[in-house]
């Protein structure tokens, strides 16, 4: 092993705080990340024997291995990496250890895992009453669907997202993207942070089960009212809203090869004015039917049209200023090039430059939000299993015989 | 009298919130954490907060006491009425502000500023107060005054582009309010960790959210950023295919839609048998990792056909999962709703109000222990607790609340 590597001191404002990270992939690892990046102690369990679904994910630099992923080190950045063989038995008494030392465990293994190894939040309560755990799971652990497999991506089938994005002429596009995955983190950092308040106050810890399917529903509120009220199914509508119009994307001039367009949306009167200013040029625009919000509404498909001959003239920047100078909701439709040349999202740091001995410097992002007086710190990736010296010796304390001995018996793997 | 229920769980007891939100993203930031016990106190304009005209309402009959998004957002709070526009209620807000831990507010960009409201003035009255700010585009930088709106974040995320919608047609959004639900629930945690900080400082500071931003590196960043930069890979709307491997795709079935992926070997296994063990899936070449597959999609897709076209997607979810196959089916709104496993779970709660009766609102989606958690208090009608704030908390007499209602500072 190589020699005991100490991380650098981050004072942020979550120091002090030391979690037992056993999250996997994506959803468990995010939580912990907005622990890590505010300056709490994250200790993440791994094994060489079965690696983190992010080692092997690209993009790689240079040939893929377990510690050039660049995936691996915008999940997990400034957290601690140690190597341990849960399928030994000291291997899970060390799990046990390391637990039993943290306030806060994290896991996201299918339903029984933790059971199985005595580290479920019952077996580790009854030695620290004080401890949080958050157990992240596809349905929660408790209910019909429990244990069911899934993953993020349909997930969101599942949640009834999928159904009603696309088209009402067509059939549902879906989300092409697990984005479940970074829905649930959050609700996990809130849970865990009213838990140790509670825990300070009490001295009580707590068992939190999240469900990412109820996380993401969260995100569908109006729908899902729209039935509990009146009954009503929600269906595909492109990008229109019930309520006002213009509202979408509409194709702009430019030669990018998906093309170019803007969003606009006309939410109220005052914005209703200002457009038919910018757009005066067009004649219809000025037809009585559109003058009021439900006449717009009702005459979206012809409104779009007339909105999109005006926008295919200019250039998605000279369509937003000549929108924004009159008050009206526009915005560049975003494409991965304006993410990393975006002034705007330059400006606020979103992505951080950080340095790898594997990686070489690359980009992590940020987390979206700005503390003024005690910000994020970013601190690099952990090669696997670097800190396990630095966290067994100097954190858990054990002893340099305890040490070798776990590592003649192969279990730091 | 709105009957009340103590909820068992208080995590953030003696946390007190006052919330200047309107529609969605501080509202729902603030519900998160009233739902877990924090005090909320709601400021709203003496009009009210513009969600009251949202709906939906019930038998879409409006009324500004029963918008479903309202009273689903503001259970759990008291509400006063304050006119920031005027000297007294910038004044009130103040004297409020002095006795509070955290105040949360999404107002337009630069509104706050000209009511003297700002950051540094708040902070002399009370330095150990956290003022979280949800803004379109953040408190600062090139966009940070240009006006905003829920679509308008989607799309400035670049989530529409890079992801959902063909190739051909133009970039989508995710239904509803995404964005805001979204950034909401950024801010909420980010309140709790500069309460945190406020352990280690005793001083409060300033939360700084940005709606677009929240979406593009919470949902996009990992993914597309990283491949575009070191890669250089180009965008591609993939349309209703995941492009990773095959099968990873939305497929039409006998009655509906359902979504099929196997990208491991066990799982290409389990689907195998899910449909039944036809010949041709059992060819040697498509077993394995579903990038493996991708050279066969189009065979694939194909031959998965017959058994989709004759098998309904409740069988298509039941078989794939006995199967451990994640897959599942695309489900509308009553059919999530209806399912038993949410019920189960405690997910709805039961609501009650004075003139729309009883319903069910979503809850959290943490439990607890094993405690589920309850509707305290419906939301507040407009103004519902302006005499028990001003007159109780600051020491107004009755008058003098009269008159300011008369004033239109009220």
């Amino acid at each position: 092993m190589a020699s005991t590597t100490k991380p650098p001191k981050h004072q942020g404002p979550l120091a002090g705080i030391k979690v037992a990270d056993f999250g996997w992939a994506v959803a468990g690892p995010l939580a912990t990340k907005m622990l890590a990046v505010h300056g709490a102690t994250v200790v993440k369990v791994e094994t060489n024997n079965r690696l983190d679904g992010t080692r092997v994910g690209p993009p790689f630099r240079g040939k893929p291995s377990r510690n050039a992923s660049a995936y691996y080190s915008d999940i997990n950045p400034g957290k601690l990496s140690v190597t341990i063989d849960l399928n030994k038995a000291a291997g899970v008494a060390l799990a046990r250890r390391l637990c039993l030392w943290s306030d806060v465990v994290n896991e996201n293994f299918s339903a029984g895992t933790m059971a199985r190894w005595r580290l479920a939040y019952k077996d580790l309560a009854k030695d620290k009453p004080s401890i949080v755990m958050l157990s992240s799971s596809m349905q929660g652990a408790t209910g019909p669907h429990a244990g069911h497999p899934g993953i993020g991506a349909t997930l969101g089938a599942l949640v009834g997202i999928n159904h009603f994005v696309g088209w009402p002429d067509a059939e549902p596009v879906g989300v092409a993207r697990p984005y479940t995955d970074t829905i649930a983190p959050w609700f996990g950092v809130i849970s865990i942070l009213a838990a140790l308040e509670h825990r300070d106050r009490t001295g009580k810890g707590q068992h939190i089960d999240l469900s990412q399917y109820e996380a993401t529903m969260h995100m569908i509120t109006p729908a899902l009212l729209d039935y509990t009220v009146n009954g009503r199914v929600q269906s595909r509508v492109g990008n229109l809203s019930p309520v006002a119009a213009p509202h979408g994307s509409y194709s702009c001039l430019g030669d990018s090869p998906q093309g170019d367009w803007i969003a606009i949306a006309v939410d109220n009167e005052p914005q209703w004015l200002g457009f038919k200013q910018a757009l005066a040029s067009e004649s219809g625009i000025h037809a009585d039917r559109f003058q009021t919000a439900l006449g717009r509404v009702n005459g979206a498909t012809e409104l779009n049209a007339l909105v999109e001959s005006w926008t295919s003239r200019h250039t998605p920047e000279e369509a937003v200023d000549l929108l924004q100078a009159q008050g009206v909701p526009a915005a560049i439709v975003a494409n991965g090039r304006h993410l990393h040349t975006d002034p705007q999202l330059n400006y606020l740091g979103f992505l951080t430059e950080v340095d790898h001995p594997r990686i070489g410097p690359h980009h992590v992002t940020h987390p979206s939000f700005h503390l003024s007086e005690t910000p994020a710190e970013i601190g690099k990736s952990a090669l696997i299993g670097e800190h396990t010296p630095y966290v067994l010796k100097d954190l858990l304390e054990l002893s340099d015989t305890e040490f070798e001995e776990l590592e003649t018996q192969g279990v730091l793997q | 009298m709105i009957p009340t229920t103590l909820s068992p769980h208080s995590l953030l007891d003696g946390i007190r919130i006052i919330e200047y939100g309107r529609n969605i993203a501080a509202p729902f930031a603030s519900k998160l954490l009233a739902d877990l016990g924090a005090e909320v106190i709601k400021v709203e304009p003496v009009a009210g907060d513009p969600s009251r005209s949202l709906g939906p309402f019930q038998d879409d009959s409006p009324n500004p006491e029963t918008s479903a998004q309202f009273t689903y957002l503001n259970s759990n709070k008291r509400g006063v009425t304050l006119n920031l526009d005027r000297r007294s209620g910038q004044s009130l807000l103040r004297s409020l502000l002095q006795e509070t831990d955290v105040f949360l507010e999404n107002a337009e960009p630069g509104d706050m500023e000209a009511r003297d409201l700002s950051y540094s003035i708040l902070s002399e009255i009370n330095p150990h107060l956290v003022v979280t700010s949800v803004r379109p585009f953040g408190l600062t930088g090139p966009y940070h005054d240009l006006v905003g709106s829920d679509l308008i974040s989607w799309h400035a995320s670049a989530l529409g582009h890079r992801y959902l919608g063909e190739p051909n047609r133009e970039p989508l959004r995710s239904g509803g309010y995404f964005a805001s639900y979204y950034a909401a629930v950024n801010a909420a945690a980010a309140t709790l960790i500069a309460l945190h900080a406020r352990k280690l400082t005793g001083r409060g500071q300033r939360v700084d959210i940005s709606v677009a931003d929240a979406l593009a590196v919470g949902i996009l960043g990992y993914g597309l950023v990283g491949l575009y930069h070191e890669l250089g890979l180009s965008n591609r709307r993939p349309g209703n295919t995941q492009r990773l491997g095959v099968p990873a795709a939305m497929l039409p079935c006998r009655d509906g839609y359902v979504f099929i992926f196997a990208s491991e070997s066990y799982m290409w296994d389990g689907l195998v048998k899910a449909m039944g063990e036809p010949e041709w899936a059992q060819s040697e070449i498509f077993r394995g990792h579903y990038r493996d597959r991708s050279p066969y999609g189009a065979e694939i897709y194909n031959m998965m056909r017959d058994w989709l076209n004759h098998t309904g997607k409740d069988d298509i979810f039941q078989s794939c999962q006995e199967n451990r196959v994640p897959s599942t089916a695309v489900y509308n709104m009553r059919e999530v709703l209806e399912n038993t496993h949410l019920r189960e779970r405690g997910f709805f709660l039961a609501s009650s109000h004075p003139i729309t009766g009883k319903s069910r609102q979503p809850g959290a989606p943490y439990k607890l222990g094993s405690t589920l958690s309850t509707i305290r208090q419906a939301a507040p009608t407009l103004g519902q607790h302006n005499e028990e704030i001003f007159c109780g908390r600051l020491g107004l007499d009755t008058s003098a609340l009269a008159g300011l209602r008369r004033a239109g500072i009220i």
